[in-house]
């Protein structure tokens, strides 16, 4: 099963593949200068000169220095520039997206020591109903597919942080604040929402069923 | 004498404060309460109140229970002004009920349970009994600890209100004492930590002995351990920082085997949750501050002195005592790990749960052993930053200090500023515990993200307090093993300053998911990514400084080329993290313990190996066994990636920290609650195997040291060819260190005019002469 959403399988492709060519050139390089540059056979010859109580002289070379400062940068500003976009999303301010109750819809859940709490305000039951599974008496939540709901949270208690693995979306339940976390569902199916911020005692079994119909 | 007495009053003063410490916990009649329960009691319990226990048919308490049967039990109280018929009332009694053994489980909305103790609901109030659910251990005597409370239905507090206290008792059932208990996560750690502290003293002993074999009793002893404890010579006192954090280092590893053990397969029951909690707080204190951090400042104190010509550090006895705070600090750290009340909040200490009133007592010690420390390290601080400033060796400019002397400047200076936030936090979230202030209570107003902001301004430099060092040491030991110069040290220095420099800007990269400002969140991606800019250019520079070379291989090359595979691969995982759209996925799981192990352990431990066999040589003045250290490099080299590799995988499906076990995807409990897949178990319990493997291999050094101290060659002065002057004395070197203070010759001071003017800003004037 795919795990972690749209926006994180994409990103993580591309630094993927930077990593490789980074990871290419640093060990090839190592790799390379560790057998080539080994002394031989008992021969220690000081290259330098190296003296104790003598400051060695320079090994610099400015343009070399400049190319490896330049060069990781223009990467790294790209590396940010593919970040920024989806990161937008990740936090969309409501106004961006719509009407509250016609593009997106909000449910509130609140984290306690150890479950969840969901709360469906006004939304109809296909868009939202609370319940509770049977086979394992853990709190649940019904949703619609491809719906964009965006979680209202809080805390009655410590700090706890809903983590739904399937699309990568996890933000702190914090007690005395609102949070908010924006979730799409684009599976069917029933999934396990975690929590991810140490609460106590029960924290690992402090779990949630989320099922996603048509 | 004099100073006797105050000696003995300071140590009455501390027994006072330990003994008062808890009892001024006044957390429940505190401002956390104020909407539940009943504090309508008097200060004293009386006779007319008796509370009772039975079974919820009535029948007398057996003497015995059933391993894991689940018993239903009927308790309440008679007597004293809540006593009267049903109804006529409202307000008529409260309880509290706390089973040693055991889990108790509220039935029904007259009682709820509280931090693992059954209390009554405002409803429950208007009742004088109750029933609760326990579900019975599987072996111990248990006792049940009933609190009642009879009150007069006022509804406020009088000296009419009553209670009483008795405690129920039940054995295990008789005569199945040949069943063998399984293994108890505590008692393994017990026998595990007593025997690294008899082999700690044992070999303390046997130093001893070896030095004068002759002169082997008390009335010799006491003058050598007394000259080790109260000696403020920099190569001692290093000595002593450098046991310490060594014994810590092999405390936090058993810690952390334990908590392996655990997660070996899934839903494994070898520790409790509550152990666990507290396993991994104790375990990432322990690490970084008990064992990281004095192994760092062992070497500080050994070779920085002696790198820049000075026959001591600027204050000893300031040096002494920043040390002998981390012994004391290490007992508050650890105190109630025995009892299973330690700290269980994880090492960031986030509020507030730390200040919760489920939390250990354990975790007010705790943050009174790092408030401890906090003093300890700004003690140090000022120490290292007077010594590096004003005790230079003349002809040492601040460009032509060795790198690892850098190093530790950097790393100070980001410690000294950093660190005042943290002891801020820590003395609120002490005050939170102790006497009910409420800077980080919720329910009173008070910030409970305000506490990660202050701990992040701190811990972000603290984990480049640490990462740091290990950088001055790699630029030692591998541009000594390629016999050259360090290639750039003008950048790798200015690199070193900027990581320092930007530490400051980037703390809220651990904040992405906290419910912190968005803008902050957008800076915090954005300055974080820069980091990997001076990063980068360390580790080219080193690679170039090997080129051209003539690679000596020993065991501290391994080391030093290990560190950079492992270094490398940490911060390249580490650039996943500020990009917000994965770290949402990323943040808290076991990718992250993955990536910070990479630079933790494979970073600050392996530059600490390898400048241990770098400069162990100097310190006793014996040569290290190069086999049994190639031996330890190759196990531990490989073991290390088979123990961590597998974590970034285990991440990235989705496996939580900070979790005492994990669920796959169709597990006993439920085919629908699981995320992991079924392979997930499995490469569980190979990282388990090789954490072992990993950290038994440790031991090969540990013996290694002892063995070199008696049967190594005797080494020279400059084993290596180093240039920097910690070579110039012999080995081991005498005390003072220099007799007569070197002079630094620069060699490329013939080739290079007059100083810039940023230089003449940073030299001081007394030392133009030297231009
Ligand atoms: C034998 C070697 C080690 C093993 C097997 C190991 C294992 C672990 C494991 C499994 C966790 C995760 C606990 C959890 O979140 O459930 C952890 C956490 C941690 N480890 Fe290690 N570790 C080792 C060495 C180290 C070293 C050398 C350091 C530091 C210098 C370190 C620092 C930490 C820290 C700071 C945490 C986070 C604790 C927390 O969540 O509060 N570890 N370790
Ligand atoms: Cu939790
Ligand atoms: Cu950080």
């Amino acid at each position: 099963m795919d795990v972690g959403g749209a926006a994180y399988n994409e990103l993580f492709d591309i630094f993927w593949g930077w990593s490789i060519v980074v990871g290419i050139i640093v060990f090839g390089w190592q790799l390379h200068h560790s057998f080539f540059y080994r002394s031989k056979d008992g021969e220690v010859p000081n290259v330098d000169a190296l003296k104790v109580g003598e400051f060695p002289r320079h090994n610099d070379n400015l343009q070399l220095e400049l190319t490896w400062i330049i060069l990781p940068t223009l990467l790294i500003l790209y590396l940010t520039f593919i970040s920024l976009g989806p990161a937008s999303d990740v936090w969309a301010d409501p106004a961006d997206v719509g009407v509250e109750g016609e593009d997106y819809f909000e449910i509130g859940m609140t984290g306690q020591q150890w479950f969840w709490d969901f709360d469906c305000r006004e939304l109809s039951t296909d868009l939202c109903t609370t319940g509770v599974d049977e086979e394992t008496g853990l709190t649940k939540l019904i949703v619609k597919k491809d719906v964009v709901y965006r979680f209202n949270l809080t805390s009655e208690d410590v700090i706890h942080a809903p983590f739904l693995v399937q699309w990568g979306a996890k933000e702190d339940a914090v007690p005395g604040l609102y949070t908010s976390m924006w979730v799409t569902p684009d599976m069917t199916g029933e999934f396990f929402i975690d929590c991810a911020e140490f609460c106590g005692d029960d924290h690992s079994y402090m779990t949630a069923i989320l099922e996603v119909h048509v | 004498m004099k100073t006797n007495k105050r000696f003995i009053a300071i140590i009455c003063l501390l027994a006072f404060a330990l003994v008062m410490a808890p009892t001024f916990e006044a957390r429940s009649g505190g401002i956390t309460n104020v909407d539940s329960g009943c504090t309508c009691h008097t200060s004293t319990s009386s006779g007319d109140v008796s509370p009772f226990m039975t079974l919820a048919n009535g029948s007398a308490l057996p003497d015995t229970y059933n391993a894991n049967e689940v018993y239903t039990f009927a308790f309440g109280f008679t007597g004293g002004p809540g006593d009267v018929a049903a109804g006529t009332q409202d307000n008529m009694g409260g309880f509290n009920l706390v089973a040693s053994k055991g889990d108790l489980a509220s039935l029904g909305d007259f009682t709820t349970m509280t931090a693992g103790q059954l209390t009554h609901t405002p409803a429950g109030n208007d009742q004088v009994n109750w029933t609760v659910e326990w579900t019975a251990p599987s072996s111990g005597s248990v006792d049940f600890q009933l609190t009642v409370n009879s009150v007069n239905g006022d509804g406020s507090q009088s000296d009419d209100d009553h209670w009483a206290q008795s405690t129920f008792s039940m054995g295990a059932v008789g005569g199945s004492g040949d069943e063998t208990e399984p293994a108890d996560g505590l008692t393994v750690l017990f026998s595990a930590l007593l025997l690294v502290a008899s082999l700690l003293i044992i070999a303390v002993v046997y130093v001893f002995y070896r030095n004068n074999p002759s002169a082997f009793s008390w009335e010799s002893f006491k003058p050598w351990i007394a000259g080790w404890l109260t000696s403020t010579d920099h190569k001692k006192v290093g000595t002593l920082y450098f046991v310490a954090g060594l014994f810590y280092f092999v405390v936090g590893g058993v810690i952390a085997l334990l908590m392996r053990i655990q997660l070996a397969v899934p839903g494994n029951d070898f520790l409790t949750q509550d152990e666990y909690n507290q396993f991994f707080t104790l375990h990432g204190t322990v690490m970084i501050f008990l064992a990281a951090m004095p192994l760092i400042n062992g070497f500080a104190n050994w070779i920085v002195p002696l790198q820049i010509g000075a026959r001591d550090l600027a204050f000893p006895r300031i040096n002494a005592m920043a040390f002998w705070l981390n012994p004391v600090a290490s007992v508050l750290i650890l105190t109630g790990v025995f009892s299973g009340n330690a700290a269980d909040v994880g090492w960031t200490g986030y509020q507030p749960i730390t200040s919760w009133p489920g939390t250990h007592s354990g975790a007010t010690f705790w943050l009174a052993g790092q408030i401890m420390l906090v003093a300890s390290s700004t003690l140090a601080g000022i120490n290292f930053i007077t010594t590096i400033a004003t005790m230079r060796a003349p002809g040492m400019g601040w460009m032509q200090m060795p790198l690892f002397t850098w190093s530790i400047l950097v790393s100070v200076m980001c410690l000294f500023i950093s660190i005042p936030a943290f002891g801020i936090g820590l003395i609120e979230a002490f005050l939170d515990r102790t006497i009910s202030t409420a800077f980080f209570n919720t329910s009173a107003g008070g910030d409970p993200v305000l506490w990660q902001h202050l701990f992040w301004y701190f811990g972000h430099p603290e984990v480049y307090v640490v990462i740091i060092p290990a950088f001055g040491i790699i630029s030692e030991t591998l541009a000594t093993s390629a016999r050259r110069a360090i290639f750039g040290y003008k950048s790798m220095v200015l690199a070193m300053a900027g990581i320092g420099f930007v530490s400051f800007l980037v703390y809220g990269h651990h904040m992405l998911t906290s419910g912190m400002s968005p803008w902050l969140r957008f800076v915090m991606m954005i300055t974080t990514m820069f980091v990997a800019i001076p990063t980068g250019i360390k580790i080219f520079n080193w690679l170039k400084t090997m080129h051209g070379g003539s690679l000596v291989y020993r065991t501290h090359t391994l080391w030093s080329l290990g560190f950079l595979v492992t270094f490398t691969l940490g911060g390249i995982s580490g650039m996943f993290f500020p990009s917000i759209a994965m770290n949402t996925h990323m943040h808290e799981t076991y990718f992250v313990i993955a990536h910070f192990h990479y630079v933790l352990v494979g970073g600050v431990v392996f530059a600490l190996f390898a400048a241990i066999y770098y400069w162990f040589p100097k310190m006793s003045g014996r040569m290290m066994d190069e086999r049994l250290g190639v031996l330890h490099f190759l196990i531990a080299f490989i073991s290390y990636n088979g123990l961590f590799w597998p974590m970034h995988k285990l991440g990235l499906w989705g496996m939580t920290r900070r979790h005492h076990t994990y669920f796959l995807q169709a597990n006993e409990y439920s085919d629908v609650i699981g995320t992991l897949p079924a392979e997930a178990s499995g490469w569980n319990m190979f990282i388990t195997i090789n954490a072992f493997v990993f950290g038994l291999s440790t031991l090969i050094m540990v013996v290694n040291m002892i063995m070199t101290l008696f049967k190594g060659k005797k080494a020279p002065a400059d084993p290596w060819g180093g240039w920097s002057f910690e070579w110039l004395v012999s080995s081991p070197p005498p005390t003072p260190s220099f007799d007569e203070l070197p002079i630094l010759i620069d060699v490329n001071e013939t080739d290079e005019a007059k100083p810039n003017w940023l230089m003449k800003l940073m030299v001081p004037d007394d030392e133009e002469v030297m231009y």
